[in-house]
């Protein structure tokens, strides 16, 4: 009896499942296993070991690639996060870029706050939401699209991670944009907790996603860019 | 869209001449078959145009195979087609099989317990109930016969016997309640239906437009349908799953406990009308509660073997219910059973 009380507790399904759900985006963005792909940010290891299944070979970052050899370069969690300022992030992001292959991708997922760098963001502006030259707030989605721009990067896009960057389990498109019926979709699929006042924030945010505002309010983000061809 | 190969393909089964006008949703099941669920959206439809499925791992990839066989054949019967989203394409996409079926407008009973505001858990697992009736008594009179109360008990034991040898030291309680329920339901004296079943029939695998008797309902997620199984199986699933509904950690537990008590008004609704449509005699006596106690161990044993079989590999037991719950039941209470019929030894 002891023994399957023991055997009914094994942890291995969840963990593996949480493993797999680390690199469930690989689907989406068309990995394959003739990928070479380059893991880094702030839990690389967990990336490398969770992408190590599905690619030809996984890289770190240090030390560097050699040039035009990855199909593919991630970055988990905020990149400038780990660096000084931006110039130091430009030099990093630059110099995994020139290892992309032409046509390879640079994807990174960060962390939006709940909407903080979207408010950040506010300042730099206009009240008809143009922007108004002064560079984005530091962390933000608009910060990562144009530092992507800026290092060459093309056909740049952007997806919704809910609940967590690390073990999405639904990935809904921001930009460009998917319609509010399906925002509305994954986001009851996701959070299901069957409580009135869950019901009732639900609601609330289904406003927040026909007024448009919700895109900006994501938890986490990812990125992605095309090195052009 | 990054992966232009799969927005293609799934553009082209969905019947868009350009894929830039398909927008992928993707929401990964949590389910042990661990699908990863991709919902393709056209722009101001209500609802999403294609759900396309594919196998989180590979080797999971019977699954998903066996349900496109089955909704494809299923969707053969004109009596239960307009039940069955249509199987629209297949293909293989950078070593992953893709399986794209046609959306289903509406919600999931799951999605619309979970986001009541004023309406109470009773009332709205009451109304699931009687929407259930209908749709399952229409798959199940597409393939139904009746059967002795020993074909019922044989097939606890299939169950039994496979648990048994499948799970190391299975507990001998569980075995010992098991095999006398069995000789409970082989004394019955009354047939029940076998034939077509869902198979994993609970508020989560079906879609309803609305919450009145005239919604139009669906249903989803046909990996599990036998041609030839008890089909109170179906009844007591979705019963099980509206009692275990929204209870999570030891709630579910304590909930799987109160099971018999808890499903009482459910199988007013539910079982006892069923039981007039399908069953050819003695429909009220399966309802005393000696008999009824049986059926519910029945659907157990079917729904731990259900737990096992799902799971990854058998060595991942975490998050099952019926299994601990069957344990802990056989633990509290043996029920004072005898043989009463020689075809099965006590």
């Amino acid at each position: 009896m002891e023994r399957s009380r023991r055997v009914l507790s094994e942890p291995s399904y969840r963990s593996r499942l949480r493993e797999a759900t680390r690199t469930d985006w690989r689907f989406l963005l068309g990995l394959t296993p003739a990928d070479v792909v380059l893991a880094a940010g702030a839990d690389e290891q967990r990336l490398a070991a969770s992408l190590a299944p599905w690619v030809r070979e996984v890289h770190r970052l240090e030390p560097g690639p050699p040039a035009d050899s990855l199909d593919w370069a991630f970055f988990s969690g905020s990149v400038p996060a780990s660096s000084a300022n931006d110039g130091e992030v430009l030099t990093t992001l630059r110099r995994t870029f020139a290892a992309l292959r032409p046509g390879g991708h640079i994807a990174m997922t960060l962390e939006n706050r709940w909407g903080l760098h979207w408010i950040a963001d506010w300042r730099t502006r206009s009240p008809r939401n143009e922007p108004t030259g002064a560079p984005p707030a530091r962390h933000g989605l608009r910060w990562h699209k144009e530092t992507l721009r800026r290092v060459g990067a093309d056909q740049i896009c952007a997806y919704a991670l809910l609940p967590s960057r690390d073990a999405p389990r639904a990935i809904i498109p921001i930009d460009p944009p998917c319609p509010p019926a399906a925002q509305r979709m994954a986001l009851d699929q996701v959070w299901q907790r069957a409580t009135p006042a869950a019901a009732l924030m639900r609601r609330a945010i289904g406003v927040l996603v026909d007024c448009g505002v919700m895109r900006h309010l994501y938890p986490h983000y990812l990125v992605v860019g095309r090195k052009p061809c | 869209m990054l992966n232009a190969t799969l927005q293609g393909a799934v553009a082209g089964a969905a019947g868009l001449s350009r894929p830039e006008q398909l927008h992928l949703v993707q929401c990964s099941s949590t389910g042990a078959t661990g699908a990863i669920i991709f919902h393709g959206w056209v722009d101001d439809e209500p609802h999403a145009r294609v759900v396309v499925k594919t196998p989180r791992d590979a080797r999971l990839h019977h699954a998903l195979q066996r349900e496109w066989d089955a909704v494809s054949s299923l969707r053969a019967d004109a009596r239960i087609a307009g039940l069955i989203p249509a199987a629209l394409a297949t293909f293989a996409c950078e070593g992953s099989e893709y399986y794209v079926y046609e959306g289903a407008p509406g919600r999931t009973m799951y999605s619309r317990y979970r986001n009541r505001v004023l309406v109470s858990r009773t009332a709205m697992l009451e109304r699931f109930a009687a929407q259930a009736l209908a749709v399952i008594v229409r798959v199940h009179e597409t393939q139904t016969r009746q059967v002795g109360p020993g074909e019922v008990a044989r097939d606890l034991l299939m169950d039994l016997v496979w648990l048994e040898s499948s799970i190391p030291d299975f507990p001998r309680a569980v075995s010992d309640a098991g095999r006398a329920y069995a000789n409970r339901l082989a004394s019955a004296g009354h047939n029940l239906p076998r034939g077509r079943v869902h198979g994993d029939f609970s508020p989560y695998n079906v879609l309803t437009s609305g919450m009145g008797p005239t919604a139009e309902v669906r249903l989803i997620d046909w990996e599990h349908t036998e041609a030839e199984r008890p089909q109170h199986l179906d009844v007591f699933r979705f019963v099980s799953a509206c009692v275990l509904l929204g209870k999570r950690g030891s709630a579910r537990q304590f909930a799987f406990g109160q099971m018999q008590r808890r499903a009482a008004s459910l199988l007013d609704v539910l079982l006892r009308p069923w039981l007039d449509r399908l069953s050819a005699s003695g429909a009220g006596t399966w309802l005393e509660p000696g008999l009824l106690e049986a059926l519910w161990w029945h659907y157990w044993t079917h729904a731990a073997r259900r737990e096992q079989e799902r799971r990854a590999s058998p060595e991942d037991y975490l998050d099952a219910t019926y299994l601990p719950g069957l344990v802990a039941m056989s633990e509290r209470a043996v029920p004072p059973l005898q043989c009463r019929s020689s075809a099965f030894a006590c």
